[in-house]
């Protein structure tokens, strides 16, 4: 209750002359226009009948959950549902790790280490869309596929494998081609989490004669907890929206076995014209990242309780 | 090649000609120089010798042509200076899809083009969308329907009127490889080679040693892999609304066998037709089931091998070929400046700029007098004349105001059974229950 007043006559000091409200409405109107409005207006059109005849008419027809109940009738929904989490929880597993790996393998000091470390910037550099177009290259089915080369010349296929046009091993193929592509960013700022951390503590543990291990579980790891956390939920809802990758490796396919929220939304919108549908389906994302944004926002909070 | 070429050339430099004599009203004498008789009707004439009156203020236009289609841009030029109360503003974009998604977007912002360049597909899904302006009474004024192909006049058409005017056309054929089907003792497949012989043809020149395969398509999960797959479908006698029928069994089990025998590249399923063609000009298949538009590059690229065209084979059953129907057509913009939209369809649609510009980018002629006129296209030893010759055979995919919807429902049913998620049936049956859904919403 203290609390509470104290707010409120902080409040009040600020806005006894309105200047406050001067400097915080760009940033208001800014998210109201393009973050609040258009959200809004997607949940509006998912509960409409929105197709092609209806799309410009003032008063499209109002179908309730008819949209919603067409996509969760739809196998694709759920597959597009499994796909992405399938698709998110393993690049950011194996992202994390490789890239907190190599984080503490680059905190080490040797010969040409800023040079390694640049060399693996590239990755994360390079555009998404030439990434995917590697990546098509690298699992071609034909002769020129790297992998299928790399995979008959140590004797472990026969024949070509045709990865990206079979059903079981499309999103494999993904997976790896996102998990090269995420590393560097994982790896960056687990490092600069890691250069934050004080010396002292480390000489401390030493002193006390704590083995290697033991300081990374009882040391490092609980002081980089908030940046842990910061680097998987970044990673989870940057991956979970992911788009240009599979749109340009597999456009979904092989039968939509690589579909994941974002491109059967895109499909549904603006391959079908199916925009009802398509703006259902986008909120059934948003409604998953937003679950996704209050979790974290929650650990934060407990965080800071915490320190 | 060296005479094709040379005939190319100079019917170019006629038209260019004859394109400067019909435009402008002082030099229109010029016109009259017995060369050029034969290439000005009287459609085309009365088109430019009507003073564009009503007509003036800028004209907004969005296409898909970007500058490295130096003799469109050449035409737009040549409107605006024929056209002085008129400006042509050009807007290109990289892909059709993109055009689309603008189109949507700038709809439900009200702030659209005066005209557009789209893809024929899509013709009748924006006229229902209520943006496109209805072309009928002009159309009927100022040109005569008859000289058009049918199939490119089907799609912009919905319940009787006109949204449009169609510029290029293309179709498909088979491109093989000469080199190839010689070594393997083929002799060139014939315009009456059927679809057992396209079959054995694939399959006896496959050789995975040489990672060559029989044939090569596209079966991507756009409009790109079922544009390749109605030619079968239809040969078989099928009905575009009615894929469960023994034409889809039919079509859907030539291309299993296609695949269990390896004659196919199995990564069809992810080639546009753009990547399908890189196959077949990198020497990677025999057959490959390509568009006339092809023919540019293979003429660029192709130095290694001979490769010849063919019209796609006859189905056994019904003796019949077809092939699918493609294009791209012209259409005003409702509430836009459609007086000078118009006069710019009609300056495009004249048979001047027609045969000026097909030929350039290996397209066909919406029109079948140009088309007709133009040894280009009429020569047998021209492999245009393949491509003009199925048209006769060309069909329209739909057309329908939901034709994507149901165009998806072919993509999954092609894909299941190629990769061979589902058996044929399943498929068949499956992409029915959706069309017949779609069909059903008003």
């Amino acid at each position: 209750m203290v609390q509470g007043s104290q707010v409120r006559t902080s409040w009040q000091k600020k806005f006894s002359d309105g200047s406050g409200i001067l400097f915080f409405m760009p940033v208001v109107l800014y998210l109201i226009f393009f973050v609040a409005y258009p959200i809004f207006y997607n949940v509006i059109m998912s509960f409409q009948d929105v197709s092609v005849l209806t799309i410009l008419r003032a008063n499209r027809p109002f179908v309730g959950l008819q949209n919603y109940i067409e996509i969760f009738n739809d196998p694709i929904t759920f597959s597009s549902i499994t796909n992405t989490f399938v698709f998110t929880i393993s690049c950011i597993v194996f992202q994390f790790a490789i890239g907190f790996a190599l984080a503490l393998l680059f905190a080490k000091r040797f010969p040409l280490n800023k040079f390694y470390r640049g060399l693996l910037m590239i990755a994360w550099m390079v555009p998404m869309l030439i990434v995917a177009t590697l990546g098509k290259w690298f699992f071609a089915g034909d002769q020129s596929g790297l992998v299928n080369v790399l995979l008959r010349n140590i004797g472990i296929l026969n024949e070509p494998y045709s990865f990206l046009t079979n059903t079981n091993s499309a999103m494999i193929a993904l997976i790896c081609v996102n998990i090269w592509k995420g590393i560097p960013f994982n790896m960056l700022l687990m490092a600069t989490a890691l250069t934050t951390m004080p010396e002292e503590i480390f000489e401390a543990a030493s002193v006390d004669g704590a083995s290697a291990m033991q300081k990374f579980v009882h040391i490092t790891l609980p002081l980089l907890r908030p940046s842990i956390l910061v680097v998987i939920t970044q990673g989870f809802i940057f991956t979970f929206k992911a788009f240009e990758l599979i749109y340009v490796m597999t456009g979904g396919g092989p039968v939509h076995t690589t579909d994941i929220l974002a491109t059967a939304a895109y499909r549904l919108t603006f391959v079908s014209f199916n925009f009802g549908t398509g703006a259902a389906t986008s909120n059934i994302l948003f409604f998953f990242l937003l679950v996704i944004g209050i979790l974290y926002l929650k650990l934060i909070a407990n965080d800071e309780v915490i320190s | 090649m060296k005479s094709k070429r040379f005939l190319a050339a100079l019917i170019t430099v006629m038209f260019i000609l004859s394109l400067i004599g019909c435009g402008s009203a002082p030099t229109s004498t010029k016109s009259a120089d017995s060369t050029n008789q034969a290439n000005a009707s009287a459609a085309g004439a009365a088109a430019s010798a009507k003073p564009a009156s009503k007509a003036s203020g800028k004209v907004e236009f969005m296409c898909v042509y970007n500058s490295s289609k130096a003799k469109m841009f050449e035409m737009f030029d040549k409107f605006n200076k024929d056209n002085p109360n008129l400006k042509l503003n050009v807007t290109s974009f990289a892909t059709s899809a993109e055009i689309n998604k603008q189109l949507m977007v700038l709809a439900a912002g009200s702030s659209l083009p005066d005209v557009v360049s789209i893809d024929g597909l899509y013709v009748q899904s924006f006229a229902a969308m209520g943006i496109l302006e209805d072309l009928t009474s002009r159309v009927k004024a100022d040109f005569d329907i008859k000289q058009f192909y049918p199939g490119p006049i089907a799609g912009l058409m919905m319940n009787d009127k006109y949204y449009g005017m169609p510029f290029t056309t293309n179709d498909l054929a088979v491109y093989y490889n000469k080199n190839i089907l010689k070594e393997k003792g083929f002799d060139e497949p014939k315009g009456d080679w059927t679809w057992d012989d396209f079959a054995n043809i694939a399959i006896k020149t496959t050789n995975p040693s040489a990672g060559v395969y029989g044939s090569v398509l596209s079966a991507i999960n756009t409009s790109d892999g079922t544009f390749q797959f109605y030619p079968w479908f239809w040969a078989a006698g099928g009905d575009s609304f009615k894929m469960n029928s023994d034409a889809g069994k039919d079509a859907l089990a030539f291309y299993r066998k296609l695949i269990d025998n390896k004659a196919l590249n199995p990564d069809v399923i992810n080639f546009t037709q753009t990547d399908a063609s890189d196959q077949f000009a990198g020497g990677k298949a025999a057959l490959f089931t390509g568009g006339c538009w092809h023919l540019t590059a293979f003429e660029k690229n192709i130095k290694n091998f001979e490769w010849g065209v063919v019209n796609y084979p006859l189905n056994p059953k019904t003796k019949k070929f077809a092939t699918s129907l493609g294009g791209y057509d012209f259409c005003a913009i409702k509430g836009g400046n459609v007086d000078g939209a118009w006069e710019f369809i009609k300056f495009m649609n004249s048979k001047e700029v027609m045969a000026y510009y097909n030929p350039a980018e290996n397209y066909i002629p919406a029109r079948i007098d140009v088309a007709e006129s133009l040894d280009y296209y009429t020569n047998k030893t021209n492999k245009m004349s393949v491509y003009r010759s199925s048209m006769n055979n060309a069909k329209m995919r739909g057309p329908h105001y939901f034709w994507l919807d149901i165009d998806a429902a072919y993509q999954v049913m092609l894909q299941s059974v190629i990769t061979g998620k589902d058996p044929i049936d399943k498929a068949l049956a499956d992409a029915q229950a959706k069309v017949d859904k779609i069909i059903a919403k008003k």
